[in-house]
């Protein structure tokens, strides 16, 4: 899951600010894993979502379901379905809604800070048994440790639970520039979103920092060298000075 | 998407705007390093044939604690006692300034103390030094800050290069700091001076040909200084002044290691920013006075004074800039949306300064040391910073002057000790 901007600290943090996180994530996105949306609560929530998802196009990066942070109130599921068919909350069952599907993350997040979190889970993994045809969400952060996840994964399936790969679920994303969607198994994206670029002045201030780098390398390197000589040569130098 | 703000605009320009001028100092400090392997055969061996008759002139106002010493070493020089007479202008001092020279001259007959008192004297350094050249006999003037110990060998050999070369209308030599291990800010200011001549003085007398005269130290033909009409009583920094009236004539001045001389610098910050000031200011307006007519000027003339305008009017503003952002980033206020290696083009920043400053001390038998390099490790985030502060009041008194059309009268720094 991603957020394509983030504010921390009163400040927006954008995509582009990580260079590194970017393409990572474009690497996940052609090494076919479905990457989910999110994004923080603002006044116009649904322009945010159409917005960070164009952002996220631009990179080349096209997300198949939306996820909300925390418990929604009911317009936020509004702003989000006019472009997500697929959403998830912490909603407790899976509900279909008209044309929209959203899956549950009911059995919480896993907390790597607390030792018996696996434990928890799959307790209540065990309690949503009680409904049939229960679906179980979890929200894993990347910092999950692999014993856990193991431990996890195998609990889940000696519970009886399977796995769903969203990517082979209905999904379909549009706005006006993008058409994100399932079909026949394929994901199909149409898109006029130009991929992103940078602007002359930020491609100038790299280049001028990339030279800049260089030319200080060498600089203070044939400076140190000029010292050494300084400091090694010094007698032989004076000594040419005094005996003038 | 991402927008770029102000800031991000502000960032790449005070980038730009102050390492230009940083890679320029780059070339200067290699171009100093260069004189110094030049100076080394400045050959000594020839005696002068035919020592002229040279007049030294010291202006002194209230000087009672260090006059003795400046008298002392300059009467001891290794020169002719006979080719050359010392004037010390005693410039309406109200101390014992008189009755040391007194003494004096029962020891040197070829002192002599020119009293100055109102309406005629009190009108500063420049004035002083105008009247002590009205009574000089000499073909040549040097002057000597009444602080001053030069070594025995100084006057010679500034006399020794300006006979030598017709072209030449000054010649200067190097300043030292007598009282460098005092404290702290002496030591950074012994730093200072050697970086300066070695970066900025020897540099440019190697690239340019052209270097600025420090106000002490110095000879210049008697026949120029009159022509030019002498030394610039309005001027706060008399000596970047003069400099460019005699590069304006045609002549050029040389600056050679040989000739040094000891001084007495601040021991304390106030006293420091005051004639750091006096400096800035001095020299702002006569980078005012000279941009306006900058194309009159001869090209090499015309560079340094654009460089110098630089260094005051722009970089200093860029560095202001980026200090600013700087601070405002920290307090989480901006956040800069350019990205790049940032950390380590400031830590190579750092390194520059750092073996820049240590090339000019590593040029000075004694001053290439570790204790001077952890000094200079220090210096950058100090005494660096001190200048930006006086700078910025120079500025601010040069455009307050301006508006209230007040006149600057010149000011002496005050002795610390004998």
């Amino acid at each position: 899951m991603v957020y394509p901007t983030v504010k921390k600290d009163g400040k927006l943090y954008y995509l582009s600010d990580n260079e590194k996180l970017s393409k990572v994530l474009l690497e996940i996105e052609n090494s076919n894993i479905g990457i989910i949306q999110g994004s923080y609560y603002e006044k116009n929530y649904d322009s945010k979502i159409n917005s960070d998802l164009n952002l996220l196009a631009s990179y080349g990066i096209h997300p198949i379901a939306f996820k909300f942070y925390g418990v929604p109130y009911k317009e936020r599921y509004i702003d989000a379905a006019k472009f997500f068919r697929i959403l998830l909350g912490d909603d407790l069952v899976f509900t279909k809604r008209l044309y929209t599907l959203i899956y549950p993350i009911n059995a919480g997040f896993y907390n790597p800070k607390d030792p018996k979190n696996v434990n928890l889970i799959l307790r209540k993994a065990k309690d949503f048994l009680a409904l049939r045809d229960a679906i179980l969400g979890i929200s894993i952060p990347i910092y999950l440790d692999r014993e856990d996840i193991e431990r996890l994964i195998l609990g889940l399936k000696d519970l009886g639970y399977d796995f769903l790969d969203l990517l082979k679920e209905p999904y379909h994303v549009e706005n006006n520039n993008l058409i994100i969607m399932n079909k026949n198994g394929k994901k199909v994206v149409v898109s006029n979103v130009l991929p992103y670029s940078k602007s002359r002045l930020e491609r100038f201030f790299e280049k001028f920092v990339e030279y800049l780098r260089i030319i200080l390398i060498f600089v203070v390197t044939s400076f140190i060298v000029i010292i050494l000589y300084l400091v090694f040569s010094r007698i032989r130098l004076y000594e040419r000075g005094k005996r003038q | 998407m991402k927008v770029l703000t102000f800031w991000d605009y502000a960032f790449v320009i005070s980038m730009v705007m102050t390492w230009s001028v940083l890679l320029y100092h780059i070339l200067l400090t290699y171009f100093g390093y260069r004189y110094f392997l030049i100076s080394l055969d400045f050959e000594e061996d020839e005696e002068i044939k035919e020592y002229p008759f040279i007049s030294v002139l010291v202006p002194a106002h209230n000087e009672e604690k260090v006059i003795g010493n400046t008298v002392d070493a300059i009467a001891r020089a290794y020169y002719p006692r006979d080719k050359f007479e010392i004037i010390v202008i005693n410039d309406n001092s109200t101390d014992g300034t008189g009755e040391v020279l007194k003494e004096k001259q029962k020891l040197y007959p070829n002192l002599k103390v020119l009293e100055i008192k109102p309406p005629l004297g009190a009108k500063g350094k420049s004035n002083a030094l105008n009247q002590g050249l009205k009574i000089a006999k000499g073909d040549y003037i040097l002057v000597y800050d009444a602080d001053n110990t030069p070594e025995r060998k100084a006057i010679y050999n500034l006399v020794r290069f300006i006979i030598k070369d017709d072209n030449l209308g000054a010649v200067v030599g190097k300043f030292r700091t007598r009282n460098k291990d005092k404290n702290l800010l002496t030591r950074f200011i012994n730093i200072e001076t050697l970086s300066f001549q070695w970066l900025i003085q020897a540099s440019r007398n190697y690239f340019l040909g052209l270097t600025t005269i420090p106000g002490t130290n110095f000879i210049i033909r008697k026949d120029l200084l009159e022509k030019i009409g002498g030394w610039n009583i309005h001027s706060l920094t008399e000596d970047t002044e003069l400099t460019i009236r005699i590069y304006k004539e045609g002549y050029r001045i040389k600056w050679i290691p040989q000739a040094v001389t000891w001084e007495q610098e601040p021991e304390r910050l106030k006293i420091w920013i005051k004639q750091r000031t006096r400096w800035a200011r001095g020299n702002i307006s006569v980078i005012a006075q000279y941009l306006k007519n900058i194309f009159s000027l001869r090209s090499k003339i015309a560079f340094d004074i654009i460089y110098f305008s630089y260094i005051y009017l722009v970089a200093f503003s860029a560095i202001l800039i980026s200090d600013i952002i700087f601070g405002l980033g920290l307090l989480k206020v901006i956040k800069l949306h350019l990205g790049g290696p940032l950390f380590t083009i400031w830590i190579l920043a750092y390194l520059l300064f750092i073996t820049e400053t240590f090339i000019s001390l590593s040029l000075e038998r004694g001053e290439g040391n570790l204790k001077n390099l952890l000094l200079i490790c220090l210096m950058y985030f100090t005494y660096c910073q001190l200048w930006l502060f006086v700078v910025i009041r120079a500025i601010y008194f040069t455009l307050k002057d301006r508006i209230t059309g007040k006149t600057v009268k010149w000011y002496k720094t005050e002795r610390s000790s004998e």
